[in-house]
């Protein structure tokens, strides 16, 4: 199997994952804090894609900030947020927001989903056209230019951060009351 | 890079950030449940391991429930806790508790902690006997016999399984004021 194509059965499973946690999840309650300095459904997953586009269009295509999904797909003009300027470096991902900027997400799901599915078409893409080489190419970190990086640590590092941030929407999905439907409950 | 490399890879990864997160935590932190019915990051900590121990020990390496790493490195007698015969088809991993149930699993961090690093110690000792064609084929579960599996989709499932749990953990213990050290 190509390396590549490991990256994209996984970026597969992480859709289709994110698409089961989602599903169950009303507007209403996707950016309420289950409690206080809890970040919320909506955060996660907005900061997951965030860092998700970081990973592929920042790091593994080059893409200046500007012309990364959130931009390319007019995502600041449909939700009305501009995270520009935010954040750890004024990168606008989610890292280092004080609570109030947390609380200024006020996305409708519906509008994450198509971010997502943006960044699943682009990156499918962009894996499908990616050799070895490109792969173990070694660039700079956009947010920490001292460190070197690759493609192929970037594509891990989506994988596992998407899944990490998963986790915690799904716990705060369950502070909310929504139950994780995938799990099989109590055996007695 | 193979496709066991980025496993290895991956795998490292995995074990570090669990490992990160739940160090340091509080017995408030670590035991406490934020909430009624809402599980406490020390029994989702004992639910990752047991899910890891199944994923190498009983499907990939073929060894009886008896045999696994909770029963050799005898975690059970350590912590006078027997999960064979609870929970989902009685394999006493976590899935499928009563509320019962979760609160009666030891939340010893020192002791679950080293229950992970053999766990991990092992998979890597076993993944160096593997390769790439050997990870691709079909496996008889002795789970669940209409359910082959490959080596290589045991493996994946234990990175996406503990990610997913170290973030439950994370906010867990974010709700009892714990700080992830990682993060700005």
């Amino acid at each position: 199997m190509r390396e590549a194509d490991i990256y994209a059965e996984q970026v597969l499973a992480l859709n289709a994952y994110l698409d089961t946690q989602l599903t169950d999840v009303p507007d209403e309650l996707l950016h309420e804090r289950p409690g206080p300095s809890l970040n919320t459904v909506g955060w996660n997953y907005w900061h997951l894609l965030r860092i998700w586009d970081l990973d592929v269009n920042w790091i593994a295509r080059g893409q200046s900030p500007m012309e990364d999904a959130w931009h390319r797909g007019g995502f600041g003009e449909k939700t009305g947020y501009d995270p520009d300027g935010k954040g750890r470096n004024g990168s606008g991902l989610g890292v280092g927001y004080t609570d109030a900027e947390v609380d200024e997400l006020a996305m409708p799901m519906a509008v994450l989903q198509e971010y997502q599915a943006l960044l699943l078409d682009e990156t499918l893409a962009y894996l499908n056209s990616a050799d070895e080489a490109e792969l173990r190419r070694s660039v700079p970190s956009p947010i920490r230019p001292d460190t070197m990086t690759s493609p192929a640590e970037r594509m891990q590092h989506l994988a596992a951060h998407s899944y990490n941030h998963a986790g915690e929407l799904r716990y705060a999905k369950g502070m909310l009351g929504l139950h994780d439907a995938t799990y099989p409950g109590p055996s007695k | 890079m193979s496709e066991l490399a980025v496993l290895r890879r991956m795998i490292d990864s995995t074990y570090s950030l669990l490992a990160a997160t739940v160090e340091g935590a509080t017995e408030q932190q670590f035991s406490e449940r934020p909430g009624p019915g809402l599980n406490p990051a020390g029994f989702l900590y004992f639910h990752v391991l047991r899910h890891w121990d199944r994923d190498v020990n009983i499907l990939c390496r073929g060894q009886a429930l008896e045999s696994d790493a909770w029963h050799r490195g005898s975690f059970g007698d350590e912590l006078d806790y027997h999960p064979l015969g609870l929970g989902l088809r009685g394999l006493g991993t976590g899935i499928g508790y009563t509320d019962d149930e979760v609160d009666a699993v030891p939340t010893n961090l020192e002791i679950l902690n080293r229950y992970q690093q053999m766990l991990y110690a092992e998979t890597i000792d076993y993944m160096d006997e593997l390769d790439d064609s050997r990870i691709n084929e079909e496996i008889e579960n002795p789970l669940a016999p209409v359910n082959p599996f490959t080596i290589s989709a045991r493996l994946q499932h234990l990175v996406t399984h503990t990610s997913y749990h170290t973030g439950d953990i994370a906010y867990a213990m974010g709700a009892f004021g714990w700080h992830d050290a990682t993060r700005p």
